[in-house]
């Protein structure tokens, strides 16, 4: 999985939108031409970040507009609307306000620890963006061990969130970064599983790699391990505070989290950070199992990083949806869900994964008719392992139906109660149940 | 239709159990205030009357006396109950609180004792509820922050009506009382003096 | 006791006996009175044990205006205004059960066309107060307001039609002692005659959304639970009562304005959990827009208002008048000495009083099963506190 064959027809020159990656080559020659190497490393590697930064502050503002435009919709209003067309530069004057306003620190508060977590939590989150793979040969680091990169930066994140809460000396504050570090830590390990499952099958940890897989056997990892892809996608919603596992930040019980105390633009960061951090994982889950910047030769046409934004939006799309669909999980239940039915599916497909491969290899099978077999098995089986959960860890009080009857003429206290709970005919209306 | 429970009938059943702890008067049943949680768990607990179910309780001000009044209903007879209690001590007024009987009594037994400052014996929470501890004076009995010269606090007449009830003329107003907000005199209770009987 | 209680329990258990030799103690979270699940100034002062609630205590007062007092200074009919800001989500609610009250007292006869327009918007009253109701509740259960604002569409059209009828949406101080304050205006009857067409799919799409939501039912299935004995003899009435199975409801017990002329139903839940109160008010929105079309169909004509002198003063005595509102058996007892201002002025308060129970339903449960607690017995502050 090298030289990939499709990439022969790129032209290869700086102009070459298709891949950005050839002005980086272009820049590197010019460099080798006058200077040593390291130097030509660092300036592109500067570029890059520079690139990456520059295109996150305004992707952010366009997606404080498209979520809340988004919403708005599913919530039969009109959104933003007002300040710019289409109420496009409403995230720009929310900014600027935020950035006006005052700055308050609780007078308990332990400064020092409450000042740096809203100028931490940016580290994590934009590290990430560089080993993103916008392209076949476009990525700020193109890392051999990006997955572990990708979670080990990713898991740093809830320390900040810790030392958030716990400086802020507010219980919401304190109550909510414990819910963020019970979660974070129960999150990661189906997050993990689930990556694992796909390490093992395409042997390789770059996330450059995953993709180049994908392309060369044809296929989009969400269709040879679907049930993975669904825990990723939870357990990564999850990670992001968003429904229907917000309970870091649950609005109607610990006003919002951790970040409770913060006031102005130090709010602002939490908030474009975890914005951000949206757009990443959407990013990821599209490059994991939807086949990153490659879509059946597409890219040889389009370029790879519009392709590679398109699968993201639809992620975040559906983000987006749950968020605005969905009621909120208690504590428990989030946590009961991660242990008996998150971590057990994905534990699960990572033996399937195992084996399957192992198949492929020792027995030397044709990948184009194996592939597709292997894909409808286990298509079926996750289908199987949904259906066996939602029988089997269904709480107690959610078996019996909930039902509603008419009183017609009885009407009265405890005897009129009894009389007409032991009515013989249907409930008016009879919801749940098994 | 809810019917009203015959207070006789009412009157017996409690007097089976305790005799003389109640009585009728002019067709509404008066109970004594000594006994009355025991006499209002008979009413609860008798197949006969049956009232389960405490609609209302609240406390009016009749300025000699305070009436405690309770609306009892039974849920499937379907008739309602009126029931009185009165308690001439203005200085320290208390009643058995009815809490072992009601669970519902309980928030509003603590709305009276807030606003009448009607102690309830036996009410395991009594405490001030809408207004704050060391609120001075009882707001809903009569003589609070009552206007000098006045019979009684409250709406005198209409204006077309008679001299004697007309609002009084501009500049006849007496000055406004001290709020308990406002800064107090030295040593002095805001509550104004126990007024006339208006009959 | 369900399975799920005892598990709770069980949790419960555990967490004492792990933290009982190392100095843990619980922390006490004030919810409110600035919060956003309390639905106005409403403080809940919750003792936790990590996520477990120990003790419940809620402290009230911050909206206490001192109603029934001011209300012996002024009369009958200025009084009609104050019933608005009592709850100020079920105005009509209010005026009526006070004109109910006041007529009591006064021996008024109401005219067949006023008793008709009071159930119209009494009934209106109930379809706006259920949508926030249900709205709220569901937000509470964590979701992102999308639930609330569909509900809201609903409420907003009812608005609507107090604005045309009586100029006031909220507030709408619209019956009057004898009748009500204006007759309907032309385009009140076609535009009510759109909101009914147009009710029941709504309802259904609610109905899709939010019934067979496998979240929503772990949420609120098995919490805040009371048995039917505790509600009535904590006084519990309304949606509360009736989700515990008890089938009590004044329009059908003590019929008022009508009522026993209309055809209609109770519905009653099984389990008296919140989620049987979400399904009770589901389904009662259902009867009232049925009362309505047969208001609708069979509204006389006639005066709407009795000949009542503006500045009565009833013969000295004493009435107790109750009303279904949204929220349970709202009362009004009135005592005249013949003045012309009432001599005690009570209101009997369902939201106050449904909050007996709530140290009860609360107390076990984790913290946001009592913020779903809360939601579910649909609390109007203004009316706790008055």
């Amino acid at each position: 999985m090298t030289d990939l064959a499709g990439l022969s027809s790129v032209l290869g020159t700086w102009y070459d939108f298709r891949d950005l990656n050839n002005l980086q080559r272009l820049i590197t020659e010019w460099i080798a031409d006058w200077g040593p190497d390291w130097l030509a490393s660092i300036i592109t590697g500067v570029l890059g970040a520079l690139g990456i930064l520059g295109v996150i502050g305004p992707t952010l503002l366009i997606l404080i507009w498209v979520e809340r435009k988004v919403i708005a919709r599913f919530q039969q209003r009109y959104g933003p609307n007002r300040v710019g067309p289409k109420g496009l530069l409403q995230p720009v004057a929310d900014a600027v306000k935020l950035i006006l306003k005052e700055q308050l620190a609780p007078r308990a508060a332990d400064k020092l620890i409450f000042f740096l977590p809203p100028v931490l939590i940016f580290i994590p989150g934009v590290l990430i963006w560089g080993v993103l793979p916008f392209g076949p040969r476009m990525s700020v680091a193109d890392l051999n061990v990006g997955v572990l990169f990708l979670l080990a930066v990713s898991g740093t994140a809830v320390l900040v969130i810790f030392m958030a809460g716990w400086s802020s000396n507010n219980k919401y504050a304190l109550l909510g970064a414990m819910r963020a570090v019970a979660m974070s830590i129960s999150y990661e390990v189906p997050m993990v599983l689930a990556l694992l499952t796909l390490v093992v099958f395409s042997g390789t940890m770059s996330i450059n790699g995953i993709v180049q897989w994908q392309q060369q056997e044809d296929v989009i990892f969400i269709l040879l391990f679907p049930l993975s892809a669904i825990a990723f996608f939870f357990a990564a919603s999850a990670e992001l505070n968003r429904t229907p596992a917000d309970i870091s930040e649950a609005e109607s019980e610990i006003v919002a989290g951790y970040h409770t105390e913060y006031s102005g633009m130090r709010f602002g960061l939490f908030y474009a950070v975890e914005l951000g951090n949206t757009l990443v994982v959407s990013a990821f889950i599209a490059t994991f199992f939807l086949g990153g910047w490659w879509l059946w030769g597409l890219d040889q046409w389009v370029p790879s990083w519009i392709i590679l934004l398109a699968k993201t939006g639809a992620v975040y799309f559906l983000l987006i949806w749950t968020r605005g669909t969905l009621p909120r999980l208690r504590v428990d239940q989030l946590m009961g869900f991660c242990w008996k039915a998150l971590v057990p599916a994905t534990l699960l497909f990572v033996v399937v994964a195992f084996v399957q491969r192992t198949l492929l290899i020792s027995e030397g099978w044709d990948t184009t008719v194996a592939l597709p077999i292997m894909a409808v098995f286990n298509i079926a089986l996750s289908l199987g392992a949904i259906m066996l959960f939602a029988r089997v860890a269904r709480p107690a009080p959610l078996r019996r139906p909930a039902r509603i009857r008419m009183a017609g003429a009885d009407i009265g206290g405890l005897r009129a109660a009894r009389e007409v709970a032991a009515r013989r005919e249907e409930p008016q209306l009879q919801v749940g149940g098994d | 239709m809810t019917t009203q429970y015959d207070a006789t009938a009412a009157m017996e059943i409690v007097n089976a159990s305790a005799p003389g702890a109640a009585c009728v008067d002019e067709g509404v049943l008066y109970l004594e205030p000594d006994t009355l949680a025991d006499s209002i768990r008979t009413l609860r607990d008798s197949d006969q009357s049956d009232l389960v179910f405490l609609s209302n309780l609240t406390a009016v001000d009749h300025e000699l006396h305070f009436e405690l009044v309770y609306h009892l209903q039974s849920l499937d007879l379907n008739h309602i109950l009126q029931v009185k209690a009165r308690i001439s001590d203005r200085e320290d007024p208390a009643l058995p609180s009815l809490t072992g009987v009601y669970h519902g009594a309980h928030l509003q037994e603590r709305e009276v004792f807030d606003l009448f400052g009607i102690r309830f014996e036996g009410h395991p929470d009594l405490r001030r509820m809408f207004l704050w501890d060391g609120f001075p004076g009882y707001p809903l009995r009569k003589d609070f922050l009552q206007m000098p010269g006045q019979v009684r606090a409250g709406l005198p007449g209409f204006p077309h009506e008679s001299e004697e009830n007309a609002w009084p003329v501009p500049g006849s107003v007496p000055q406004r009382p001290l709020h308990p907000n406002d800064p107090q005199p030295e040593g002095e209770i805001v509550v104004a003096e126990e007024s006339e009987d208006p009959s | 006791m369900t399975m799920s209680d005892d598990t709770r329990l069980a949790m419960q258990g555990t967490i004492e006996a792990l933290t009982a030799g190392d100095g843990s103690e619980p922390v006490v979270v004030n919810l409110g009175p600035q919060h956003p699940s309390t639905h106005g100034v409403f403080r809940l002062k919750v003792t936790l044990d990590g996520e477990i609630v120990q003790d419940a205590e809620m402290r009230i007062g911050y909206l206490h205006r001192s109603m029934e007092k001011l209300a012996e200074e002024r009369s009958y009919t200025q009084n009609i205004p104050f019933t608005d800001r009592i709850d100020y989500l079920a105005a009509m609610s209010n005026n009526l059960a006070y004109c109910l009250a006041a007529e009591e007292l006064l021996g008024v006869e109401v005219p067949p066309r006023a008793q008709a327009i009071r159930v119209m918007f009494a009934e209106l009253q109930r379809v706006a107060s259920h949508a926030m109701a249900n709205g709220t509740f569901i937000n509470d259960c964590g979701a992102w307001h999308t639930p609330l604002f569909h509900m809201f569409r609903d409420r907003e059209r009812v608005l609507d039609m107090f604005e045309m009828t009586c100029g006031a949406r909220l507030t709408t101080n619209y019956m009057r002692i004898g009748g009500v304050a204006f007759d309907l205006p032309d385009q009140l009857l076609p535009t009510l005659e759109q909101f009914l067409a147009d009710m029941p799919e709504n309802i259904a799409n609610y109905e899709a959304l939010l019934l067979e939501n496998e979240i929503l039912h772990a949420r609120a299935r098995g919490v805040g639970v009371i048995s039917p004995e505790m509600a009535i003899n904590s006084s519990l009435s309304g949606p509360v009562l009736r989700a515990t199975g008890v089938p009590w409801d004044l329009r059908k017990a003590n019929p008022y304005c009508g009522y026993e002329s209309y055809e209609f139903d109770v519905p009653v839940g099984e389990q008296g959990d919140c989620f049987d109160r979400f399904l009770v008010r589901m389904t009662e929105v259902k009867q009232s827009l049925r009362i309505l079309r047969q208001v609708v169909d069979t509204l006389p004509d006639g005066p709407y208002l009795a000949d009542v002198p503006l500045h009565a003063r009833p013969e000295p005595g004493e009435s107790y008048a109750r009303v279904e509102s949204p929220r349970g058996e709202l009362g009004f007892y009135l005592v005249s000495d013949g003045g012309p201002a009432p001599y005690r002025f009570h209101c009997r308060p369902p939201s106050l009083i449904n909050l007996s129970a709530l140290k009860e339903m609360s107390i076990g449960g984790t913290l946001a099963d009592a913020i779903v607690t809360l939601g579910s017995i649909d609390i109007v502050v203004g009316e706790i506190d008055r």
